[in-house]
């Protein structure tokens, strides 16, 4: 069985990261195969697909396909990737607003009275064709599909379940909206949220499509859909696959770290909301390793943290530290971290030229090194949770302490992500111009 | 901005190189490891729990200490650090003790004595003649030799799946060799000294060194025409070299002397009792000799010139170790192993005394040593090729013919080192490192010397892709055949002899390339 992961690697995911780098341009061939092997050592991947064990690579190597051709514009073929990676994969769906939007993007560029209309009218076959295809032995009844829809998406879940690194478990843990509000206000309220952080990005590309926009409001998108979404999933199955069924403290978890008491929950261990951001973050890893490299390689570290809860009880901690150093290793010796790590390789000129001009503020480098600074905290951060999570034993009253511990600082860390790539989005203007290639 | 990469990266692309070696090293953890794991454990036991008398007495496991002193002492030292770890697997009666502790412990000793292999390899790299560098840092000799010594795929699956410490042991090896291209020959010869009283293998290369020294050190100048010159002799070297070595075999051997346990020592050291080949056949002559013995006896069964009776029931391959007889061509013994030997190691002992080249030919003579005694010894190792192996790729990054026979010698001695590891889980790893080192180190060494001459002829072409089948055919192919069960040794029969070829070849172009070599007058000032 972990024959057939390697195999479908292989034969899905990785030529397609090669390919993706030998289509990067301006960029030396040195460049990109270093590229290559910096995507190719993301650790997330590498532990959930080949130590926990699922599929995903084949649905990330589909998506990236249909990035290439969507961006290639072979368009036609990047749609009909990118239909196949959903339908493998439902949590592709993070992805498919900025596909939706670039391409939509192009046809009204393209005019909507002429060849735009014809390509809308391509597309969409495309899409319904391979939607057809791939449905057709579930259509034979209204019943049957809607099992398969329901599956797909339970509804009939709450907000989110356990330890999620997104905002709605990390506000939970201080007021506990998962009881106070009703049902249909958290979808409502989830739904809103999720859809307000990613429409700038996306009306910004639907007006001006391009490329480079594209990859940067992948990005965003597949964090705001991750940080606010409504969390749904199978979670019984998953448990009795993993059997971790915590039988001891199943009973005693504490969702709050005030003296609310102790509460009746569920066990902690489900891992589809972690693997939720994980279908997602190797795609903004490869996109934008090219472009803003300090930043990506830190978002791979804390996306590999956030995993760490789920990795120790699979016995991975060792492997996923030693990969999480290969990954490190790689990109320092590869990629010119610290020049990146400048107001030019974090793409943030624009933005700040134009704080300097709204609030009148000196200094020149206060933004790289307030990352910079930003940087050592979170590293310090996850070293030491990681340090506890492996070494100590959590305190009786709060069992899930370093997990709950482990949630909050992933979530901070992607709310900052999402407002940094949504700033270098809207501040993105003229975007070939100022770009100067750091090598 | 390249400037600033070539500045900042002067040396810091070794230590990425050893990093990143390290961290795939801790990765092969929970691999699969042999039985020597409970030999070295068994070490540990001893050495801790027993006084100094008892160390080569006893023997309640079947792993009885069979290496000279020093590495005694080493798994004493190793022993104060593991009752950190667990105290239970230093009990001399727990057979078989393993938990995840134990593993974790010996693993990283592993890794952590490779530390003197990485710091050997960097000395190895200042030796290198960096004259015809080009600017690129993957076309530069020093990075090359980098990852053939600390990539090497035999020493990872040796001693980090297998599990042996040959890394730090190669590591004192190469750092004398260093030494002696340094013209520290003091230095060199102590730790050779040393190294021998760690694993008494290295008797193989140990006229190598003698004569060298004594030529080319000893004499301390020679006539221009390379003879030796008789009066340049200088008692001074003479004796001090012989005091180190005294030193250290006293302290070495010293108390196991006071206690009358020498002949023991020796018994446990060399044991004759063991059979002309390993349960699995190394791929030297033997290897050759008892496959062409077998194919006459079949022959000659068939042909019914002999008489099915006397054949002896022992098969040579059953896979155990016994002591058997050959039936058709003659049967060998010790004695004659260790003649063949002498006369396989004397032209190149003759060439060092007579035609001395410096330390590069000290080194061609030396790896000639170890691949002559690989080829004709005693109860050889398959492991044994990686004497000849590591400090063939000293040779390999300067001249293109070294290249050419370093590809062969490497990649068929690498390969024969598959049947090591016959586990199910392993055998992605390790077609996939054997795939990584072998690719890197053609396509790099075809880089390096692209201005010569091809590295391979068509033959030696076809002789490697050659392994490409054989492997699918030992490990993919045969289990589901009926053959199976009839004959179960044919995939290991066919990889020693396949293998044997290989590197006799290599041994023989080695040999001709010595014999050869350009005379005294013309070699590089070093």
């Amino acid at each position: 069985m972990r024959a057939t992961v390697l195999v479908a690697d292989v034969v899905v995911y990785i030529p397609a990261v090669v390919v993706y780098c030998c289509c990067l341009k301006e960029v030396s061939t040195k460049k990109k195969v270093a590229n290559a092997l910096c995507i190719l050592l993301y650790p997330g991947l590498i532990l959930i697909d080949h130590g926990h064990f699922q599929y995903n690579s084949v649905s990330l190597g589909f998506a990236l396909w249909g990035v290439l051709g969507v961006s290639c514009d072979w368009d036609l073929l990047g749609s009909l990737a990118f239909c196949l990676a959903l339908n493998y994969k439902q949590m592709e769906l993070y992805h498919s607003l900025p596909f939706f939007c670039f391409l939509l993007g192009k046809c009204f560029q393209k005019g909507l009275k002429g060849k735009g209309l014809g390509l809308l009218v391509k597309l969409a076959g495309t899409v319904a064709a391979s939607f057809t295809l791939c449905w057709l032995p579930f259509l034979s009844g209204r019943e049957q599909t809607l099992q398969v829809l329901r599956r797909l998406f339970p509804v009939d879940r709450g907000l989110f379940e356990d330890k999620v690194a997104n905002v709605w478990c990390s506000i939970n843990t201080f007021v506990k909206i998962k009881d106070l509000l009703p049902r249909d206000t958290q979808i409502l309220m989830s739904f809103c949220l999720t859809f307000l952080s990613s429409l700038p990005a996306c009306v910004k590309l639907t007006l001006r499509p391009s490329p480079r926009g594209f990859r940067l409001t992948l990005v965003s998108c597949a964090l705001s859909f991750f940080l606010f979404s409504f969390q749904v999933h199978e979670k019984s199955i998953l448990l009795v696959a993993l059997g971790r069924w915590d039988k001891d403290t199943g009973a005693q978890h504490a969702f709050s770290l005030g003296p609310a008491g102790l509460r009746q929950s569920r066990p902690s261990c489900d891992p589809r909301p972690l693997l939720c951001l994980l279908c997602s973050s190797p795609l903004p890893v490869c996109l934008v390793l090219n472009e803003v490299p300090f930043m990506s390689t830190w978002f791979s570290l804390v996306s590999t943290f956030s995993l760490l809860p789920l990795l120790r009880k699979d016995g991975l901690l060792l492997p996923a530290l030693l990969t999480a150093a290969a990954f490190c290793t790689a990109c320092a010796a590869f990629l010119p971290l610290r020049e990146a790590a400048s107001e030019e390789g974090l793409r943030l000129r624009a933005f700040a030229g134009s704080l300097r001009r709204r609030l009148r503020l000196p200094g020149a480098a206060l933004l790289p090194r307030a990352t910079w600074w930003l940087f050592l905290a979170s590293v310090a951060a996850m070293v030491l949770l990681t340090l506890a999570t492996a070494t100590l034993h959590p305190p009786q009253r709060l069992p899930d302490l370093f997990s709950v511990l482990v949630c909050f600082v992933s979530c901070l860390n992607f709310l900052f992500f999402l407002v940094y790539f949504n700033i270098i989005i809207m501040w993105d203007s003229k975007s070939g111009r100022n770009r100067k290639k750091v090598n | 901005m390249a400037a600033l990469g070539t500045v900042r990266g002067s040396s810091s692309w070794f230590s990425a190189l050893a990093l990143g070696v390290t961290l795939l090293k801790c990765l092969l953890i929970p691999t699969y490891h042999s039985t020597d794991f409970e030999v070295h454990r068994n070490w540990l036991a001893i050495t801790h729990s027993l006084p100094l008398s008892q160390w080569y007495y006893e023997a309640t496991s079947e792993w009885t200490l069979d290496y000279p002193p020093f590495f005694a002492w080493f798994e004493y030292v190793l022993s104060h650090v593991a009752k950190y770890f667990d105290q239970e697997m230093l009990k001399v009666h727990n057979l078989n003790y393993f938990n995840s502790r134990t593993l974790l412990f010996q693993r990283f000793s592993v890794i952590f004595t490779d530390v003197l292999f990485v710091y050997a390899v960097h000395e190895c790299c200042k030796c290198i003649d960096g004259r015809k560098a080009s600017k690129e840092l993957t076309e530069k000799p020093k990075f090359i030799l980098s990852v053939l010594l600390l990539w090497n795929f035999g020493l990872l699956i040796v001693d980090h799946i297998h599990f042996q410490y040959n890394g730090f042991l190669s590591g004192i090896m190469l750092l004398s060799i260093a030494r002696l291209f340094q013209k520290r020959h003091m230095e060199g010869a102590f730790l050779f000294a040393v190294l021998l009283h760690f694993k008494h293998i290295y008797i193989y290369v140990a006229p190598a060194y003698g004569i060298y020294l004594l030529r080319s050190y000893c004499f301390t100048a020679s006539k221009p025409d390379g003879s030796v010159r008789w009066n340049s002799f200088s008692f001074i070297r003479v004796f001090s070299l012989g005091l180190i070595v005294f030193l250290v075999s006293a302290l070495s051997l010293g108390p196991f002397l006071a206690l009358n346990q020498l002949p023991q020592v020796f018994s446990r050291l060399f044991p004759f009792k063991r059979g002309l080949c390993h349960a699995y056949w190394a791929p030297n002559f033997w290897a050759l000799y008892n496959a062409v013995d077998k194919v006459l006896s079949i022959i000659g069964l068939e042909l019914k010139l002999l008489d099915p009776n006397k054949i002896p029931k022992a098969s040579m391959t059953s896979g155990l170790v016994q002591q058997f007889e050959h039936t058709v061509l003659p049967s060998v013994t010790p004695w004659a192993t260790f003649i063949c030997t002498l006369i396989a190691i004397s032209p190149s002992v003759f060439c060092l005394w007579f035609k001395p080249q410096g330390p590069r030919g000290f080194l061609r003579c030396l790896i000639l040593c170890a691949l002559s005694s690989f080829m004709f010894g005693w109860h050889v190792h398959e492991k044994a090729i990686l004497l000849a192996i590591l400090p063939m790729s000293l040779l390999s990054v300067e001249k293109a013919g070294d290249a050419s026979i370093f590809l062969i010698l490497t990649t068929t001695g690498h390969y024969s080192l598959f049947p090591l590891l016959f586990t199910t889980p392993e055998l992605p790893i390790k077609i996939l490192l054997m795939l990584l080192f072998t690719i890197y180190s053609i396509s790099s060494l075809m880089t390096l010397f692209r201005k010569e001459k091809p590295l391979f002829n068509w033959m030696e072409t076809f002789y490697l892709l050659g392994l490409g089948p054989l492997e699918v055919c030992c490990e993919f192919v045969f289990p589901f055949t009926s053959w199976k069960l009839t004959y179960p040794f044919i995939p290991l029969l066919l990889t020693s002899v396949y293998c044997a070829v290989g590197v006799i070849y290599a041994w023989f172009r080695l040999y001709v390339s010595m014999l050869t070599g350009p005379p005294v007058g013309k070699t590089k000032k070093q």
